[in-house]
């Protein structure tokens, strides 16, 4: 048996394997509740944006937008302000480099009579922000891929580590505190099997982050197993 | 990998929203030359990602509607107007993921800014620098990076002339000195900017007080720019 078939058994072995054990993700949330209530009423509404005030702080759109649709089809009650909408509405107070960092500030800004003006046709009760990034932290393996005349083909076999690090910080726009935080960890391992074709196994890290956050947010807005109720209107 | 392995000539459109700004009295002129209108930033160095970024639309769409929030813009040449204001690209510098190793695409812009009154003397020369960055996305490529990354720089700009422009100590004496009713009496808003740090709760003697003193400083800062020229 020639090298180059041994090769190919080997790769074979290898996507076999990982199909059967599939790319896996490890979700841990953590919550804290700083209120002793989190109320919201129905037609109250609620906002939700993501940091960006330095190189380090860059925070997928793509999170931010999947928290929202998850917190506003879990969480009936409340309606979302899509992050767009609620920076371009409120240009340019909260711009990047602008966008206040603590509540001290967001009183403020909620206090330039513009602002408040333009506030009192939202009845916005909670801004959200999330802080955080999905990185790669680890790969292994090889792949060749070859061209010929007559084609082209891949063998090989790798593994990709993937690291979502989010925090959730809560403020009540209206009484100016702070009242909840919630922090996610998702680390997920992507295998990449290539026997002719690559056959990626991807792991969906920074959606199952954005799922343990959503449901996390839900459950204090809905009041579902956190004793939380919502405040009839 | 594909997608981003190209050099390219971009262009951005602007996305520039209105800017959340009490209008100040005062007309202005906006002087952009052919160059600022045309403005396209062309790479020399064939190994980097992009051979050009054409931003002059983006940017003149940035200023008309930043400091069209901010004064009335006079149109042509026959409207008299109090200010006209020049901008001035002074530098841009870009970065991808290839050569930073880092998984954004970032955009840097720095423009001078100058104001000067009807009679041509100049009243402030302002250098502001723009910051913009955007995450790599899967299956986007880097012409649509740099479209976002270069908006959300030029954001930043209208960003800092919106909140700094009412503060700029020749406005704000400009503004006062405009807004003297023949009792010699100022029509300003307790709204203008010179209250524009005092919470909603401040009591009349407190928000009079507090424009006092900002009105006080106003008129140092632009006696102190007087005499340095």
């Amino acid at each position: 048996m020639s090298l180059d078939v041994i090769a190919k058994f080997r790769s074979l072995i290898f996507m076999i394997s990982a199909i059967s054990v599939g790319a896996c993700t490890t979700v841990s949330v953590d919550h804290v509740q700083l209120a002793n209530r989190i109320d919201i009423a129905k037609g109250e509404s609620i906002v939700i944006l993501g940091r960006h005030h330095s190189a380090e702080f860059e925070t997928e759109p793509s999170l931010v937008s999947c928290v929202g649709d998850r917190v506003q089809n879990g969480a009936t009650k409340v309606s979302i302000i899509p992050e767009k909408e609620f920076t371009d509405g409120f240009y340019p107070y909260f711009e990047s480099r602008i966008a206040p960092l603590k509540i001290d500030r967001l009183k403020d800004i909620f206090s330039v009579p513009l602002v408040k003006q333009k506030l009192q046709t939202l009845d916005l009760r909670y801004m959200i922000w999330i802080e955080g990034s999905t990185e790669r932290t680890g790969s292994a393996g090889s792949m060749s891929c070859t061209i010929a005349p007559n084609g082209a083909a891949c063998f090989g076999f790798g593994t990709l580590e993937d690291t979502s690090d989010y925090e959730a910080i809560i403020w009540d726009v209206q009484n100016y505190k702070e009242v909840a935080r919630v922090s996610t960890e998702a680390i997920g391992t992507s295998y990449i099997p290539a026997f002719v074709i690559p056959l990626p196994l991807l792991a969906r890290v920074q959606a199952n982050a954005c799922q343990g956050m959503g449901t996390q947010l839900v459950e204090f807005f809905e009041g579902e197993s956190t004793g939380l109720k919502v405040r009839p209107q | 990998m594909l997608l981003s392995a190209c050099a390219s000539n971009v262009v951005v459109n602007g996305d520039i929203p209105k800017p959340l700004m009490q209008q100040l009295p005062l007309t202005a002129k906006l002087n952009f030359s052919e160059e600022f209108l045309n403005y396209t930033y062309v790479e020399q160095d064939k190994k980097r990602v992009i051979k050009s970024l054409d931003f002059g639309q983006a940017q003149v769409e940035l200023f008309r509607v930043v400091f069209g929030s901010a004064f009335r813009l006079s149109e042509g040449n026959t409207t008299a107007s109090d200010i006209e204001i020049t901008p001035k690209v002074l530098s841009i510098q870009y970065s991808a993921p290839r050569e930073t190793a880092l998984n954004i695409y970032e955009v840097f812009v720095k423009y001078r800014i100058t104001i000067s009154d009807a009679n041509q003397q100049k009243l402030a020369d302002w250098v502001i620098k723009g910051y913009g960055k955007t995450p790599t996305a899967f299956l986007k490529g880097a012409d649509a990076a740099f479209n976002a990354a270069t908006n959300v720089a030029l954001r930043d700009v209208g960003a800092q002339i919106s909140i700094g422009l009412p503060l700029q100590a020749s406005i704000k004496a400009l503004t006062l000195a405009k807004s003297f009713n023949r009792d010699g009496v100022s029509t300003l808003p307790t709204t203008s900017p010179t209250s524009f740090a005092l919470p909603s709760t401040a009591s009349e003697a407190e928000v009079k007080a507090a424009r006092v003193k900002a009105l006080k400083a106003a008129l140092k800062g632009a006696i102190r720019a007087e005499g340095q020229e």
